[in-house]
């Protein structure tokens, strides 16, 4: 019944291609191939075209692994059930779905494998699908070269579920990550995870029902714009950790982005350091320097708008890793649009700000590497021209001693970040 | 006169039993002696027994001459399945040997590896099922990876790139009759242990995992002189005594601490070392690395996500239940397992020689939750 029922789907779907074929007209010469004598009529640019059904795995890594650099294979429109990752490592290969509502991978029955798919080539492009129910992680991008994911979404549909995989779209230790039009649902930690990687672009995607909408840990040069970060534990997290082999991620910008409504339980692995997170937090800075928040709309976060925190080990886990700075210096935090944050502060932002509530929209623990000078101010964080925002240093290092709601003492500049366009 | 290899009946213990034997039968192979007429044709040949590596009854394995058996001290767990381990070098080809780094190997090398399930496990002398066999060759400098699938008369194995999943039947210690899924890897799938560095590697040809005895002739002789005595290197590699050796995890021979180590790196240290899958980890599984930080001694988890599995560190000393690779060791839940890649059946000796080994840590305070 269920063989018979796909390969159903799959002969309905040739018709669809052919139809749409033969309004190309002109065109189907020179791009349409026929695949043998029996094979469907290959849509504009696919080197290869799979459909659902029992071999549909086996038949799509094949094309995988045949497709040369610059190729396209393509996924028809319809559910793909897998039990195996996915994986993709061939450089310059492209896996184009038929629209990111059509081509569905489901991962529900998935028993090998720690992500739905798994990236090892450099330049490569994975678009317009959707990858969901993965037990592990969504898409994974591995130590590679300008992998980009467009018009993709990573999807669990259980709300706050332990049994949801861990991220989203998880490029670690890449070079050049472009990820846009994109869309992560119900991610236990963060949705869409960039890690140890640089030259990175997020835009115009949205990310919510995760613990982290986003997290940028240990990356540097990353831009992330026009994003929507919605009803996550916290919306954008921008984080050093310590023990990696890539360290002090740096010079995160962000701007044009709406991050609202932050306020779901955290559903996060104990253990893990987004667990750690209190909800109701649009962005977050921990331990990393040189980052510039502007003209971003934040709002209606009940622990905070933005906070910047170091490393603490009151609140993290020990680490032993000597090269590892724990604190956040030098971030640039201007011109965005405050309200209705900090209203209901979670008590662990009650706890390090001697439980001032309401709370405010920028937080800053006012923490400073008493082994550095600063004559010059480039180690300050700066929170100048956000309207009528408000300002809380609590002071964590001296135990809310100098706690201050005083714009004064923080009205700096720094150098404005370029970005990635 | 140089012995031919032949190998007679499956050994105790399931592996199997390599033993010397006159090479009569390979009189006539113009390129018998210590390495092989590398196969003809373009790679990979789409039947392995185009390559001419076996005499007899394929699935017996029984080496024609320059197909030279190795084993490994502290293999890596393949859902207990027994594993006959091969070198072939092409025509006047020799090993660059290396105490310390990865031996070099001429174009033309083919590593052969061929999986198979014991039918009984009580009774090894019943045979087993060949189930795949697995190549690494050298060509340009660089190894390839590729896999043959037997087919069920065990008459010959195909090239097979996607990977398969496979029902197996066996009797198991208990008696009982048993059906286990083995997965037979993707090409793609090769590479996850294979490749360091954006390139391949062999895993098993290091000096500590081939610096073992092995029974040949009927003595247990030092694996690498033995090696050396077939002609294999390119000059003389130094006293096996003076050179670094893994142990069997599951020996009686070697410390508890050296058993594990040399356990880890066997199964883990392909993927947790620098420039490995899981080199971002930070997590440093090789045998020989000396801060305890890196080999998980209080580390915090990187990215584990539900892998950490609620608990504070990669190994916390003295407390195995809170030491979060032994979770992970320990589960076949794929978002949680480690290794990532395919394992079906949970390596039971394993994880109680890591348990073991993080319960006789003694505690260590910067370890304890601030």
């Amino acid at each position: 019944m269920k063989r018979s029922s796909a390969l159903f789907m799959g002969s309905v779907l040739v018709l669809g291609l052919c139809a749409s074929c033969s309004t190309s007209g002109a065109d189907t010469e020179e791009s349409g191939t026929t695949d043998g004598d029996t094979g469907p009529v290959l849509p504009e640019g696919c080197a290869a075209l799979v459909e659902p059904g029992e071999e549909a795995f086996t038949e799509l890594l094949g094309a995988l692994m045949d497709a040369q650099p610059g190729q396209t294979v393509c996924m028809s429109e319809g559910t793909f059930n897998f039990v195996d990752e996915l994986s993709i490592s061939g450089d310059g290969v492209t896996l184009r779905g038929a629209g990111r509502d059509k081509t569905i991978l489901d991962f529900s029955g998935q028993t090998v494998g720690a992500n739905g798919v798994k990236i090892t080539g450099d330049d490569v492009t994975i678009t317009a699908l959707t990858v969901q129910e993965t037990p592990g992680d969504g898409i994974r991008g591995d130590e590679v070269k300008n992998i980009t994911y467009d018009d993709v979404a990573v999807k669990w549909a259980a709300q706050g579920s332990l049994e949801n995989g861990a991220y989203g779209f998880y490029p670690v230790g890449c070079d050049g990550v472009t990820i846009r039009r994109s869309l992560v649902v119900g991610a236990r930690d963060a949705g869409i995870y960039v890690g140890q990687s640089k030259n990175v672009l997020v835009e115009d995607s949205e990310a919510y029902a995760n613990v982290a909408g986003v997290e940028f840990e240990n990356t540097t040069d990353a831009t992330i714009r026009r994003c929507h970060a919605h009803d996550n534990t916290a919306g954008i997290l921008i984080f050093n950790l310590p023990g990696l082999p890539v360290k002090d991620g740096k010079r995160t910008l962000a701007y044009d982005n709406i991050v609202e409504n932050n306020n779901i339980p955290n559903f996060g692995e104990p253990g893990t350091v987004v667990a750690q997170v209190p909800p109701g937090i649009g962005f977050m800075i921990l331990a990393a320097d040189s980052n510039e928040i502007r003209d971003n709309q934040i709002s209606g976060n009940i622990s905070t708008g933005v906070v910047i925190v170091h490393y603490s080990s009151d609140l993290f886990e020990a680490y032993d890793d000597a090269e590892f700075d724990i604190y956040a210096q030098g971030n640039y935090i201007h011109d965005n649009t405050f309200s209705g944050n900090g209203t209901m502060p979670a008590d662990l932002i009650l706890g390090v700000t001697a439980g001032k509530t309401p709370g405010a929209d920028m937080l800053l623990d006012g923490c400073v590497d008493p082994d550095l000078a600063n004559a010059d101010g480039a180690l300050s964080n700066c929170f100048p021209g956000n309207g009528a925002a408000t300002f809380l240093n609590f002071d964590l290092c001296q135990d809310n001693g100098g706690m201050t709601k005083d714009l004064e003492t923080v009205n700096c500049m720094h150098t404005p970040l370029v970005g990635r366009t | 006169m140089r012995p031919g290899l032949g190998l007679i009946g499956w050994g105790a213990g399931g592996a199997l039993a390599l033993m010397l034997a006159l090479a009569s039968s390979c009189d006539h192979d113009a390129c018998a002696g210590a390495t092989r007429c590398v196969a003809s044709g373009a790679l990979p040949l789409t039947k392995l027994s185009e390559y001419d590596f076996f005499q007899g009854k394929p699935a017996e394995m029984r080496p024609k001459d320059g197909v030279v058996p190795y084993t490994v001290a502290a293999p890596l767990w393949a859902d207990q399945a027994g594993k006959g381990r091969f070198i072939v070098l092409p025509e006047g080809g020799k090993i660059g040997f290396s105490a310390d780094g990865d031996w070099s190997f001429p174009d033309g090398t083919i590593l052969v590896k061929t999986f198979y399930f014991d039918h009984d496990r009580r009774d090894p002398e019943a045979g087993a099922r060949i189930l795949e066999t697995r190549l690494l060759v050298r060509e340009a400098g660089a190894w390839k990876g590729y896999t043959y699938l037997w087919d069920e008369a065990e008459t010959e194995a195909t090239l097979l790139k996607t990977g398969k999943r496979l029902m197996v039947d066996f009797v198991d210690l208990d008696g009982a009759a048993k059906t286990e899924e083995y997965i037979v890897p993707n090409l793609d799938q090769c590479s996850s242990c294979h490749e360091r560095d954006d390139e391949e590697r062999s895993l098993g040809l290091i000096t500590p995992q081939m610096n073992m005895l092995v029974e040949r002739d009927g003595e247990m002789v030092p694996q690498i002189e033995w090696l050396a005595q077939q002609g294999l290197f390119d000059g003389t590699p130094p006293d096996s005594g003076s050179l670094l050796a893994f142990v069997d995890p599951l020996g009686a021979e070697g410390t508890l601490d050296w058993r594990a180590r040399s356990y880890l790196h066997g199964n883990c240290a392909h993927c947790h070392q620098e420039g490995g899958g899981a080199g971002k980890s930070g997590l440093i599984f090789l045998a020989t690395e000396t801060d305890p930080a890196k080999y998980g001694i209080c580390k915090v988890p990187a990215a584990a996500g539900p892998g950490a599995g609620g608990k504070p560190h990669d190994i916390v000393p003295g407390d195995p239940e809170n030491s979060i690779i032994l979770y992970r060791m320990n589960s076949l839940d794929p978002e949680i397992k480690m290794p990532e890649l395919p394992n079906r059946v949970i390596d039971a000796q394993g994880v109680q020689l890591i348990h073991d080994w993080i319960a006789a840590m003694p505690a260590d305070s910067a370890c304890v939750d601030p």
